[in-house]
């Protein structure tokens, strides 16, 4: 009876360190499936036909530009004063439908006006009204007054019901 | 991939004890069963999530169709889905992400993933991970919708890149491209085959670094209440909608509605691949992105929305969409072919019965009966049938020109020449560079990018201006150049068995046949320097376009050789072709004032529902920054009248004096060129720094146009009114611009564009109309800041010209859908021959601000341009029979001007 008891905690004790190891093993997998992800995707994002002499550059640079516009925005702490205008604009704006916004600045651009270049601050608009209805926008701001010059890039939604209007006939 | 020969478990959120639990019996089952990956069973049957029957192989289980279509039951109620799941390869990555591919000159691959997939947007930190090289998940669970929308999504985009390199192939080789294509030559180095966007670099804003490919994230399981989907292209984000009202319901359930839905994303990558321009080693990225569609509803959207319907079609070969959640229980479901059940009345494929335009603007055939008096049909899917079932109706007839045998390749092959076209006609309207074709694209020969030969969109500075809001795509526009694609590449290189004449039927059927001529020999501004230009009405513009041709060829080395010989004259259409569609011309569009009953203008100025309008416009993204300080919401007294301080909406209820019906009719309200200068020599905008450097100030007056006003009125007349020169009310800019960049203070260019509203002046026992600068600074001695958008926040912008009454930038032009026959819009919409309410949309209207200084008893007048669709005389010169160029759309020629008069009262 002893030595049958015995055989059960033995083989308990082999099932649990095979479950274990396995365990173990499982991890360990995990982990080099992550790392081989990454290999894998930087091999299948390398284009089996070298390009001519063109594109090379542009990826390469890309990197290093991500990088550094990454840590440009860590260290940002105060919004600029066209932002803050911006920002308030936006939501004294919304008020009225409870909606609240964000503002991402994506960094200073160069626009043409005629002749002449002029600096404008280009953000992305986040606008969450609830209920999961969030549009997003770019921009194109004046970093002088905070203007918005231009809006593009706007949220398409479907099946969005149009606001009900009660236009009265103009007393003249 | 080594991943190992016992059974993962990799869902990120199983707890350790259960796992270990699982792993137990996984290992116990397993020891005594064979350790092979085996096949996937058939549809009908359901595999236990556990087994390991896709191990390696890519494979997971998938609706091939939506629950309504797979179980051919219509009523079905709940989605017994496990029934009719199939074993599809889904993808071999590791996770549920992957770049794309696609091969034209050579191949070429996003820099990033392409798209991947997520649940929600709180999980959007890793994808889903494969389960041992397979997508075994539990049908039915979050990770089995994910597995479904990236099955689909990638499936429509392996489909697309198919047909795009056929089409990149078919107008850049062969021979016979007799007109410069639109398509993108160079997608592989300017990665626009998919979303691109340039890399600025954060030291020097002028510089761009290179390209960079988005990645879309598709979100399968997206908390939207109520029930929707939507696609960000600010954020990359496709969110097929959930939630527990009808927890059951996903949108990503239905693989039609992922088509759709990406076939708005497509429509966005075909419309923005010539805004990225590339020369080694530089780059030229167009400041702002192309969208079809700007309003809540115009014609571009809706076209937006048939050629996303057609999307799914494509894919499926099915010419109904949605009947899953939206058919089901929404009745939302959409038609592509007049044999539908679906439709009412007398709509067949038999002539003059087909869903044409403008008649089917406001058809929506899920509505019951008793229903229309209330329902607002102005939706852009609705309107959008009527060129999904063209495209589905064209992709039928080019199946004729197929050589397969079966009806699966048959449909590729159509399918493959409609992308085309569609590529074709988007990349020419979608140009925010303003060329439409590589061949004068003058960044890729080294030049200047903002100077040279533009056709199309104005130029590169005002492009998203006019392809957006001035001149966007309508049914017109989008037809003309599909209808010429369909000419050059179609009957004449492709399928010559597909003549014109048969495509101008079948657009005639649709009444799409909207135009009189294609409008190949392009006609367009070149700016040699700023400041001095070539047009169509110098001597030498036809040497100077016909010179960018070498030889009747072009070259660079970037794009093939070929004889894009100039055109000495557009393609006209056969008159004989052109039996339903109706052209009405711009003189029934009529503003009276004097209708009994009918008003002319209806207002709303009740301060809650203007708050709410500008907040819905601010969340749809319009910019309609209102003159705090000067003009706001809290000025409005819903008085039904138009009082200072107030922002109000206006709709004008523009009456169609004709005997049918006019669709898409536009109401401008922006600034044009309809002023004159007092004096040319005085050009200053009226500041205070301009006055302090004693620099002469400028005075405009308004043209007399139509006779009004008259010179007594203060009306500007030309001296030599057949030979208009610069600065003359008969010679419009050619460029839009507003301002002399090149001055060091703020000085006008002779046509520079005004705001639309004047004011009326009296003075010596005479009525005038004169500016609102003028009447600002003499009558009510009015500061620069205590203008309507005053210089504090316009800055270098500011014009006087708009200091009293200003229609906001995000809400200066309207659309109307549709006035029917010998009505008013008001009588269109309700019915009722006097009502003193009306119903509206946000896109029925403009929004206008009144400065809180002007004295109640001022009167003002408003000139708005209007014109629609089907007009024969607004899109081309009734003279000369040519289309009108895209300058000419600054002035008045193509519009019916509507004056419209009013007094600011209390």
């Amino acid at each position: 009876m002893k030595s049958k008891r015995n055989k059960i905690t033995l083989f308990l004790a082999c099932l649990c360190a095979v479950v274990y190891l396995s365990s173990k093993m499982n991890t360990s997998k995990r982990l080099s499936i992550k790392t081989h992800k990454h290999q894998n995707n930087s091999k299948s994002h390398t284009p089996k036909f070298a390009p001519k002499d063109e594109r090379a550059p542009a990826s390469v640079d890309s990197k290093s530009v991500k990088k550094s516009a990454k840590k440009e925005t860590s260290v940002k702490s105060e919004p600029a004063k066209w932002e803050k205008t911006m920002s308030a604009r936006l939501e004294r704006k919304l008020a009225s439908i409870g909606a609240s916004s964000k503002v991402k600045a994506l960094g200073p651009r160069e626009i043409k006006k005629g002749d002449k270049k002029i600096l404008a601050e280009h953000v992305m608009v986040s606008i969450d009204r609830g209920q999961g209805a969030v549009s997003s926008y770019e921009a194109l701001v004046d970093p002088k007054t905070g203007r918005v010059l231009q809006t593009w890039n706007r949220t398409h939604f479907e099946g969005a019901k149009p606001l009900a209007l009660t236009m009265r006939a103009l007393k003249q | 991939m080594v991943y190992g020969r016992l059974i993962t478990f990799t869902k990120k959120t199983a707890k350790a004890p259960f796992t270990a639990l699982a792993m137990l019996l996984a290992f116990v089952s397993l020891a005594s069963s064979c350790q092979e990956a085996l096949e996937a069973p058939s549809s009908g049957k359901r595999d236990d999530s556990l087994n390991g029957n896709f191990y390696y192989t890519g494979k997971g289980y998938v609706y091939e169709s939506n629950p309504i279509i797979a179980s051919g039951y219509a009523n079905l109620s709940y989605p017994s889905m496990k029934d009719y799941v199939s074993a599809k390869v889904v993808t071999t990555n590791s996770y549920l992400e992957t770049p794309c591919f696609f091969q034209a000159n050579s191949l070429a691959t996003t820099t990033s993933d392409c798209f991947r997939v997520f649940n929600d947007v709180d999980s959007i930190s890793s994808p889903l991970q494969a389960n041992n090289g397979g997508w075994n998940y539990p049908i039915g669970s979050d990770e089995f919708y994910q597995i479904n929308s990236f099955y689909h999504v990638n499936k429509v985009l392996t489909r697309f890149y198919e047909a795009l390199a056929q089409a990149h192939s078919n107008v850049h080789y062969g021979g016979g491209n007799l007109i410069p294509p639109a398509t993108k030559f160079d997608m592989e180095n300017t990665l626009s085959f998919w979303l691109a966007k340039g890399l600025a670099d954060p030291s020097n804003p002028s510089s761009i670094l290179g390209v960079e490919n988005s990645t879309l994230n598709v979100f399968s399981k997206c908390y939207l209440d109520p029930f929707n989907a939507y696609y960000s292209p600010a954020e990359n984000k496709l969110c097929l909608g959930w939630n527990e009202q009808r927890p059951f319901l996903y949108a990503a359930q239905d693989p039609s509605v992922i088509y759709h839905e990406m076939g708005h994303v497509l429509v966005k990558v075909m419309m923005n691949q010539r805004n990225v321009s590339y020369r080694f080693p530089n780059y030229y990225v167009t400041p702002y992105k192309s969208e079809l569609g700007d309003l809540f509803y115009d014609e571009g959207k809706a076209i937006n929305e048939g050629i996303s319907d057609w999307f799914s079609y494509f894919i499926t070969g099915r010419s109904h969409f949605g009947e899953w959640a939206l058919g089901r229980f929404f009745k939302a479901s959409r038609a592509m072919t007049e044999d539908d059940g679906i439709h009412k009345g007398l709509v067949s494929k038999l002539p003059g019965e087909r869903l044409s335009y403008p008649h089917y603007v406001y058809y929506n055939p899920n509505q019951e009966e008793g229903e229309s008096e209330d329902a607002n049909n102005e939706d852009a899917h609705y309107a959008g049938q009527i060129v999904s079932h063209y495209l589905v109706s064209l992709t039928e007839e080019l199946k004729s020109c197929s050589a397969a045998s079966d009806s699966e390749a048959r449909h590729k092959d159509a399918g493959n020449l409609v992308l085309m076209l569609l590529n074709e006609t988007l990349a020419e309207l979608g140009d925010m560079s303003a060329k439409g074709t590589d061949v004068f694209d003058q960044f890729r020969q080294g030049l200047d990018p903002d100077m040279g030969a533009f056709f199309v969109n104005l130029n590169s500075q005002e492009s998203y201006r006019w392809g957006h809001q001035v001149n966007p795509p309508n049914f017109r526009k989008f037809f003309q150049t599909f209808a010429k694609n369909i000419h050059y590449k179609i009957s004449s290189k492709l399928c010559p068995s597909f003549s014109t004449d048969e495509s101008e039927q079948l657009l005639d059927e649709y009444g799409l046949l909207l135009f009189n001529e294609y409008g190949d020999m392009k006609k367009g501004v070149a700016f040699t320097d700023m400041g001095t230009y070539v047009d169509k009405t110098l001597t030498d513009y036809a040497s100077y376009f016909y010179g960018l041709y070498t030889s009747c060829a072009f070259w660079n080395p970037y794009t093939p050789v070929d004889n894009y010989c100039p055109l000495y004259s557009s393609t006209q259409i056969n008159e004989l072709n052109r039996r339903n569609t109706v052209l009405v011309s711009k003189d029934y569009l009529e503003f009276p004032t004097d209708r009994d009953g009918v008003s002319p203008v209806y207002i709303l100025d009740s301060r809650p529902e203007i708050e709410k309008l500008l907040a819905t416009l601010t969340f749809e993204g319009k910019n309609v920054q209102t003159s705090e300080g000067s003009a706001g919401a809290e000025y409005n007294n819903n008085n039904i009248k138009i009082s200072p301080g107030e922002i109000v909406g206006l709709t004008l209820n523009l009456f169609n004096n004709s005997n049918s019906p006019i669709g898409g009719v536009q109401i401008l309200a922006n600034d044009w060129d309809h002023m004159k200068l007092h004096d040319q020599n005085d050009m200053y905008v009226n500041r205070t720094e301009n006055r302090n450097a004693g620099l002469d100030t400028a005075t405009w007056a308004p043209c007399k146009i139509n006779g009004w006003p008259t010179e007594n009125e203060n009306g500007m007349i030309d001296d030599v009114p057949s030979s208009p020169v610069e600065g003359d009310c008969g010679f419009t800019s050619r460029d839009n611009f507003v301002m002399d960049e090149n001055s060091a203070q703020p000085k006008y260019l002779k046509d520079a564009p005004q705001p639309i509203c004047m004011v009326q002046y009296s003075s010596d026992n005479e009525t005038q109309w004169v500016s609102q600068d003028f009447y600002r600074r003499t009558v009510l001695g009015l500061d620069a800041d205590q203008c309507l958008n005053s210089p504090s926040y316009s800055g270098d912008d500011f014009n006087p010209n708009e200091c009293l009454i200003r229609f906001l930038p995000g809400a200066e032009h309207a659309m109307l859908g549709k006035i029917d026959p010998q009505k008013a819009w008001s009588e269109t919409l309700t019915d009722a021959s006097s009502a003193s309410k009306l119903t509206v949309q946000q896109n029925n209207l403009t929004l206008m601000e009144v400065n809180k200084r002007i004295s109640p008893g001022t009167s003002f007048a408003c000139r708005f341009r209007a014109r629609f669709t089907n007009c024969s005389d607004c899109f081309q010169d009734p003279d000369s029979g040519e289309d009108y160029a895209d300058y000419e759309m600054i002035g008045e020629k193509p519009f019916k001007v509507i004056d419209f008069k009013f007094t600011v009262v209390n």
